[in-house]
């Protein structure tokens, strides 16, 4: 009996294609422990899979393929969902008959009954369905157990919400591997977890490495109704550095909602992120202030509020020029008796080389009535170096009128016109008087001199090794007016220019002198 | 009747004073023909101690020296022609009149010096025309006396155009009766040696204060017209000199004493902190 029934599903399946119903003939023998039932049962559905269209020959010859791999349940079985699905187009099997093969030994109730209630509910959506094999062919390849779960839960989520979400979840499977916080999110909206999906691939490669700290914020904020508002926040901590943005993540977590998450990170630019403590500090202080309120909150995150800036400048102890304008006029009008303004730095501060603004585009600079300082300083961790700096710049600037740079500017423009390079005879002036007024100042204002040193050390910590010989002897100058050493072998120019500025230094030459040609 | 005479200032001592330019020479000569002298200067810039200084020098060697050499009088906004000429006072049973400085000056031939005169009462500036021309004489009108003044009397009074206003400006019938001497602080050489002498501070902390001062009095019309005077860096000198540390001393003999604005005071005292070396 059996062999009048593998026989006569043979010539069928012969008719349609000879290997074919060969091929059948050739497996059914091997499958000699099955009742004539099951055994009639496999032959039904191998042709029903056979007359159900074009290319249909394509699933049958996989089933039969599978044949030597399966059990005979198993293969029934297989057989059994394949004919279901099978009728309009020959993908879906196809694609379930291909999982298979590439995953003989998973659970098959896992796969088929998502796929079956798909095919009942959507059954010429073959792209679909074939599409939600494929899919899962992935994810149990590439994703852990607790994810290829939530992707299936997923499924059969979307399933009851409509097809086009649906679709759009089986398009963006293959660019996101992290479904159980896809899941979360769908929990509340499934808009938000395609939002999610959308930018999962760009959050992957942007977070490698660190993406359990974004997922934990955004699961943080499933209350979240502007997920892309979100999504896109996240992104755009792109333009800063890796633990800047580690630390945003981290705070982000101590946040009450998404709206305060995204005001921080929209804010985030302008907060100091080289210092997490201050960053961190100002968040705990956001929320005792805000004492509950949201609105104020998300106002003092975005850094819109005057009293968040101001917590701000405190934590950092940034010295703002505005903060202490009198106070500076006084004393410049002390140390010069007269009327000089102080304003703040412009683009293009009047008597400033252009190559000069480039390098220190924050640096003081004067002209005959006015004084030009930074807006404002967080050079130093707190407020009393970042005044100082100001301090320290005014007596600089008035140096140039106290220690006589203008007095005998004559003799040393006459100097200067003896150089055949312009340019660098104007560098090694500024060079030059640079240190003379400083030296004057630890002379004259011994009371600034931790101060200075402290800001010369700085600036010669930040000094870059000299490429060129001629700027190397500028360098020289410069490391010797910040009274420190130029590294490497001395060369004798060198030690001729230090010994020039020695002199000056310790008043035994003047200006003119320092810069004669040899 | 009795008069009753206040212990005054017997200057046995000379008093210090660093000439600043040729005041002392001017000062003698006017003396020398008897001409009233008018100082003007700003707050403590030395104008008491100089006249100290040369009622000593004209009358430490006379055969003549009066036992008070020098009456001064602080000139305020109550101060009456009474209070410079003198007063009727009940002792016991008695009346008794009591000289004013300005009297006992005149009689006495000393050296009557009205600091600020322009506080004092109109009647009391007009009272003193009569001793700056050429009568030279005080009319005692509750005695009923008209006093002739002492060959060696001298009316020197002092002013501050700085801070005194219109309505406080010297007459000019009072102001055009006086040889004008004119002060202004010490250089800073000067200065530092005079905080040196009078608070006993080392020359090093003088020449930090008379800098501190020298700066300071560059700050014009910020609520104080006139800086530090030279009598506040001796004090902050004498602090020091006790022990202070030299912050502390300028912040109380300088920084709270020349303004009450806080801004003023921050500016002045990071001034101060650049001048003096950092503690330790």
């Amino acid at each position: 009996m059996k062999d009048d029934i593998i026989r006569e599903a043979a010539l069928r399946l012969g008719t349609i294609n000879r290997k074919t119903g060969d091929r059948f003939a050739e497996v059914c023998a091997g499958l000699g422990h099955l009742s004539p039932e099951q055994l009639s049962q496999f032959a039904e559905d191998a042709i029903a899979i056979a007359d159900s269209g074009w290319r249909s020959f394509e699933p049958l010859n996989l089933l039969l393929d599978l044949g030597e791999r399966l059990n005979a349940e198993r293969l029934i079985r297989v057989a059994a969902c394949s004919r279901q699905i099978s009728g309009y187009s020959c993908e879906p099997a196809l694609a379930y008959l291909q999982l298979v093969h590439s995953h003989p030994s998973m659970e098959l109730d896992r796969v088929e009954h998502p796929g079956l209630a798909l095919h009942k509910s959507y059954q010429h959506a073959s792209t679909l369905l074939a599409g939600y094999f494929r899919s899962a062919a992935g994810i149990l390849d590439h994703c852990g157990i607790s994810d290829q779960d939530a992707w299936f839960s997923l499924v059969r989520r979307f399933s009851q919400e409509g097809r086009d979400g649906l679709q759009e979840l089986i398009r963006l499977t293959p660019e996101c591997r992290r479904w159980q916080t896809a899941l979360v999110l769908a929990e509340t909206n499934t808009a938000n977890c395609l939002a999610y999906l959308r930018r999962s691939a760009a959050l992957e490669q942007m977070f490698a490495g660190r993406l359990d700290a974004v997922d934990q914020v955004i699961a943080a904020c499933v209350d979240c109704d502007v997920p892309d508002t979100l999504l896109a926040a996240l992104l755009a901590l792109a333009r800063l550095p890796a633990p800047g943005q580690n630390l945003l993540l981290s705070l982000s977590l101590k946040l009450p909602g998404s709206e305060a998450v995204i005001a921080l990170l929209e804010g985030a630019v302008e907060l100091p992120l080289d210092r997490p403590e201050v960053v961190s500090d100002w968040l705990h202080y956001s929320l005792g202030e805000a004492a509950g309120n949201n609105a104020s909150l998300v106002a003092y995150l975005r850094l819109e509020s005057l009293r968040s800036r101001e917590v701000l400048k405190q934590f950092r102890g940034e010295v703002s020029l505005a903060d202490h304008q009198r106070t500076f006029d006084l004393l410049v009008e002390a140390l010069s008796a007269r009327e000089l303004m102080i304003d703040t730095i412009p683009d293009e501060p009047p008597g400033v080389a252009s190559d000069f603004r480039r390098e220190y585009p924050v640096a003081p600079g004067a002209d005959a009535r006015t004084i030009y300082l930074p807006g404002s300083i967080s050079f130093f961790d707190n407020s009393e170096d970042n005044f100082a700096f100001y301090k320290v710049s005014i007596f600089h600037q008035i140096g140039f009128v106290e220690f006589g740079c203008f007095s005998g500017i004559n003799d040393v423009l006459l100097q200067l016109e003896s150089y055949r390079d312009e340019r660098l005879a104007q560098a090694l002036f500024r060079i030059v008087e640079d240190a003379r007024i400083d030296w004057q100042l630890e002379t004259r204002y011994p009371g600034l001199v931790p101060q200075l040193r402290r800001l010369k050390g700085l600036a010669l910590a930040d000094r870059k090794p000299p490429l060129t010989r001629r700027v190397r002897l500028l360098e020289v100058l410069v490391r010797t007016g910040l009274d420190g050493e130029m590294p490497g072998e001395a060369d004798p120019e060198w030690q001729e220019m230090e010994e020039r500025l020695r002199l000056l230094m310790l008043g035994l030459s003047f200006l003119a002198r320092a810069l004669t040609i040899p | 009747m009795k008069t009753e005479v206040a212990s005054g200032y017997t200057l046995k001592e000379e008093p210090y004073y660093l000439p600043l330019a040729d005041e002392v020479e001017l000062f003698l000569a006017a003396y020398s023909q008897r001409l009233p002298v008018l100082l003007k200067g700003p707050t403590g810039c030395g104008k008491t101690r100089f006249v100290e200084y040369m009622a000593h020098r004209i009358y430490r060697e006379g055969p003549d020296t009066p036992e008070q050499p020098l009456q001064t009088v602080a000139c305020h906004e109550d101060l009456s022609a009474t209070d410079l000429v003198g007063r009727f006072l009940l002792k016991g049973e008695e009346t008794v009149w009591q000289d004013g400085p300005l009297s006992r000056s005149v009689k006495e031939g000393s050296i009557c010096y009205l600091d600020e005169i322009v506080e004092a009462r109109k009647d009391s500036t007009v009272l003193i025309h009569s001793l700056t021309d050429h009568r030279r004489i005080l009319p005692v009108e509750k005695l009923g006396l008209i006093l002739d003044a002492h060959p060696d009397f001298l009316l020197v009074i002092s002013y501050n155009p700085g801070y005194q206003n219109v309505l406080k400006d010297l007459k000019t019938s009072t102001r055009q009766r006086f040889v004008s001497i004119e002060f202004d602080y010490p250089n800073l050489e000067e200065e530092a040696a005079i905080i040196v002498h009078e608070s006993g501070v080392d020359s090093g902390n003088a020449e930090r204060l008379a800098l501190v001062g020298q700066k300071v009095r560059n700050l014009h019309g910020h609520g104080f017209d006139e800086g530090v005077s030279t009598r506040l860096l001796v004090y902050a000198g004498q602090l020091i000199s006790q022990g202070v540390s030299p912050e502390r001393a300028c912040d109380a003999a300088i920084i709270r004493a020349v303004s009450d604005d806080t801004e003023v005071q921050r500016a002045v005292a990071e001034l101060v902190g650049a001048i003096f070396p950092p503690a330790g």
